[in-house]
């Protein structure tokens, strides 16, 4: 990618209220957007075309996304750790939202939230996204997901991402996860060492392989 | 297969493993040593060897047992089979007998020979074995103790024995995990003895895993569990009254910080694992707790699911997770989405159970967040005797299968038992048939909440707050309402859908359902929840004649001169105590428990007695 849109391409390493911030002035340009963003969007390197896809999802669904995000900043977490179902009920109703009303509209938020928010907001927040991705299995959010495992969350919440990763469609997982087994496993070998978050990675998605490598859960 | 000794002087080789040995160099003297397990499950080990390799289910098969010895004697807070020794006694009673013998008659074996105890790499994670089984007695054999590569010890799979120098040699073997994932239950000990040059023989044991075992409502209760939440105490005091009146002790209140995460059924679900042993039956049961996967505090719950490891893991009572707490999971792997049916037989498949079967509740095209975690299944799956099967509440708010119906003991019931079903149709007749006896302006959810408390958090809301949201307050208000009545529709269908499925999977007739009065209410998430307390959704005391105490949530439904016509048609429904045994009583959860969408039976758990008079070994799977 030639990187002819610089504020676009700043969003690549820039990391929470600094990406947001940016990601503002790149919606402010509407010409850039026009101009540059169908080349970043038909990008070979999924993270160009994931954050163009973020950028076209803020541009069209900008309303919907203020008031999810709106809604869940009025979460009262206390309020509903009472209720039998805990905090589940908000990850269950933006799961149901997500199926039946929002659709693949809302996937840019939910990746963006877990690549550039993952590790700062409430992991209960994050989940709320990770359902939503879970809800509307594409595989666009695939390697979104297995960069948040990857590289985003902490240590501690890399497995909140297991089940999402069994929603999205296992066609496209199974490759990705093999090709990011691999890279992991290099890098250990290359270290000498195995890290707590390689040990973390590698014991939840060689599990993973393996549940694909014996079939479906029983009917 | 397999046979360790070392015979000769032409004489044939007795057993079958005689092929297996290397060659056949005659020996100066004749040895043999044999390994002798309690094939037979009678608490003695056996002098037979015959069934040392095969391992079967059915009264009066053979095969071995060991226990997963997950209590706590030495009141150390961690697993018995957690550390490599045997821990203070009673623990040795825990501890299943592995035997070495010399047969008599035969001399010590030359000094030249070895002899070894080996398990497989996958076995080695799943058993320790013990140089005697005595307290004290160090790990020889077996699973390691934490990470090698942290300071922690690996697992050891071949041990030499010290020497062969003995007539009988006594180890001990205990479990360190049930069956579960690619471990079916049974794990094989080998002898191996290296005759000095002139061959190697080998005999094997196979052992099973005793399952863990989930207690069902015909089990008598022991104890009672409830959670101390800041606004519960004139629950608990009403709860309190009951157990004492089905002659139990007081229950057991879990405490803060546990406690104030009010849900104590969801946090656990307890059973028992059982090993063959002399001495009374009931000593050979060993109560287990299963803990949720759910990482309850991290999910917004609070701390309870660290209540059974904290405070019930003691001497005689074990703890157990089907998988690390996780934060991957969701409501319906809260365990008022598991319960176990009582005992009985499946005519149509020829079955007995003589330990029920488990019911859980699954969302079909649900999130695998919106379903019981696949290792939780899994787990289950493994134990083999309970045969999970699953109900569709993936329609439910909440999710649980406690939400819709109860397993109730009854005397007089040709299954002994019957089903409590949640039934919106019920409720519907009562109140059309109070509109049509001019009773339409009739009260219902007639309640006083309570003043707000002064220590509520900022934004929560009060007890009128909650209360307001149950607006439909007379029978009238209720039939008027076109889109509640369809809602009470459309539950009725899922709720058809558990029944078939229930008479499917345990063999039920139309005559074994009790359908009881709810009325259910849509949520914003297109889901549903009761809008009158669930009176399904209860706590059964039983007793060890096998008659319940029922402890019901006070349904406030429809008042007709002072009296609810929803607590009196269940009266009826049950039945007179008198012919079912079946007493029961009603206790307001309203503004504790309901307007929390949960209900008694997701606040509360109770342990119950194991049966003495059935064997799980004993059981065709």
């Amino acid at each position: 990618m030639i990187h002819k849109w610089p504020e676009f391409a700043a969003l690549r390493v820039l990391h929470g209220e600094d990406y947001a911030r940016r990601r503002g002035r790149v919606l402010a340009d509407q010409t850039a957007v026009m101009t540059y963003l169908p080349a970043y969007a038909g990008d070979p390197d999924w993270l160009w075309r994931t954050l163009a896809a973020i950028v076209r999802g803020w541009s069209e669904h900008a309303a919907l996304y203020r008031q999810v995000l709106a809604e869940l900043d009025r979460v009262n977490v206390a309020a509903e750790g009472k209720k039998v179902t805990g905090i589940s009920r908000i990850w269950t109703r933006y799961g149901m939202r997500a199926r039946i009303d929002y659709g693949p509209a809302i996937l840019p938020l939910c990746w963006e939230v877990i690549l550039k928010f993952g590790d700062l907001w409430p992991q209960w927040k994050v989940i709320t996204f990770l359902e939503m991705i879970a809800a509307v299995p594409k595989a666009e959010s695939v390697e979104p997901v297995l960069t948040f495992m990857q590289e985003v969350a902490p240590i501690d919440f890399i497995e909140a991402a297991t089940n999402t990763l069994r929603d999205l469609p296992a066609a496209d997982v199974q490759p990705a996860l093999a090709a990011r087994m691999l890279a992991v496993e290099a890098a250990v070998r290359a270290r000498g060492s195995l890290d707590p978050r390689s040990a973390e990675l590698l014991r939840i998605w060689s599990r993973l392989r393996q549940e694909a490598a014996d079939g479906p859960p029983r009917p | 297969m397999g046979l360790g000794s070392g015979v000769q002087r032409g004489q044939s080789e007795r057993g079958p493993a005689a092929a297996t040995r290397p060659n056949s160099t005659v020996e100066a003297c004749m040895v043999e040593y044999h390994l002798h397990v309690d094939a037979d499950r009678d608490g003695v080990v056996d002098d037979d060897r015959s069934h040392n390799d095969r391992w079967a289910w059915g009264p009066g098969s053979k095969g071995a047992i060991i226990l997963c010895n997950n209590d706590d004697e030495d009141r150390s807070r961690r697993c018995d089979n957690e550390d490599a020794q045997i821990n203070a006694s009673p623990d040795p009673d825990d501890i299943a007998p592995l035997v070495i013998r010399r047969v008599a008659g035969h001399p010590p074996a030359p000094g030249s020979w070895r002899g070894f105890l080996e398990v497989s790499p996958e076995d080695a994670a799943r058993v320790r074995v013990f140089e005697s089984r005595s307290s004290g007695a160090a790990q020889v054999l077996g699973a390691g103790i934490g990470n090698p590569a942290e300071g922690g010890t690996a697992a050891v799979q071949s041990w030499p024995l010290p020497d062969l120098n003995f007539t009988e040699k006594e180890l001990g073997v205990e479990a360190v995990m049930y069956a579960q994932g690619r471990f079916n239950g049974e794990v094989v000990i080998k002898l191996r003895i290296e005759r000095g040059g002139s061959g190697t023989h080998e005999e094997q044991v196979r052992l099973r895993v005793a399952p863990w075992i989930a207690f069902n409502h015909l089990d008598p209760t022991t104890r009672v569990y409830v959670g101390e939440a800041v606004d519960n105490a004139e629950f608990r005091r009403d709860l309190a009254a009951q157990v004492a009146a089905a002659g139990l002790p007081p229950p057991e209140v879990a405490g803060p910080p546990h406690g104030t995460d009010r849900w104590l059924q969801d946090a656990m679900e307890i059973g028992f694992s059982s090993l063959p042993r002399t001495g009374p039956p009931a000593a050979r049961h060993l109560p287990v707790v299963l803990r949720t996967a759910n990482d309850r505090s991290e999910m917004g719950w609070g701390l309870i699911d660290r209540y059974p490891r904290e405070r019930m893991l003691e001497p005689g009572f074990g703890w157990v997770e089907a998988m690390p707490p996780s934060k991957s999971g969701g409501s319906l792997d809260s365990f008022g989405n598991l319960e176990c049916s009582p005992p009985f037989t499946h005519s149509r498949r020829g079955k007995e159970y003589k330990f029920g079967r488990l019911v859980y509740g699954e969302h079909p095209g649900g999130t695998a967040r919106r379903n019981m975690q696949r290792d939780v299944v899994n787990f289950l799956d493994a134990q083999q005797v309970q045969e999970p099967f699953a109900l569709n509440t993936g329609w439910l708010e909440v999710g649980h299968v406690d939400e819709v119906m109860s397993f109730v003991p009854m005397t007089n019931a040709p299954k002994k038992f019957k089903v409590a079903l949640a039934s919106p149709t019920e409720a519907v007749t009562i109140l059309r048939r109070l509109k049509a006896a001019r009773q339409g302006t009739a009260p219902l959810l007639r309640l006083t909440p309570p003043p707000p408390r002064p220590d509520r958090t900022p934004g929560e809301a009060t007890p009128q707050d909650l209360y307001d949201n149950y607006y439909l307050r007379t029978v009238d208000d209720v039939l008027g309402d076109s889109s509640f009545m369809d809602v009470q529709t459309t539950v009725q269908g899922h709720i058809d859908g558990v029944k078939t499925k229930l008479m499917d999977e345990l063999d039920l007739a139309e005559t074994d359902f009790i359908p009881l009065p709810v009325l259910f209410m849509q949520t914003e998430n297109y889901l549903f929840v009761a809008y009158t307390p669930g009176v399904v959704n209860m706590l059964v005391l039983t007793k060890p004649d096998k008659t319940a105490r029922l402890v019901i949530p006070k349904p406030f439904g429809p008042e007709v001169d002072g009296v609810c016509q929803f607590e009196r048609h269940i009266r009826t429904a049950l039945g007179p105590p008198a012919e079912t045994g079946v007493d029961l009583e009603f206790v307001d959860d309203f503004f504790t428990y309901h307007v929390n969408l949960g209900e008694i039976h997701c606040g509360t758990n109770s342990k119950r007695e194991p049966p003495i008079d059935r064997w799980w070994w004993e059981q065709q799977v």
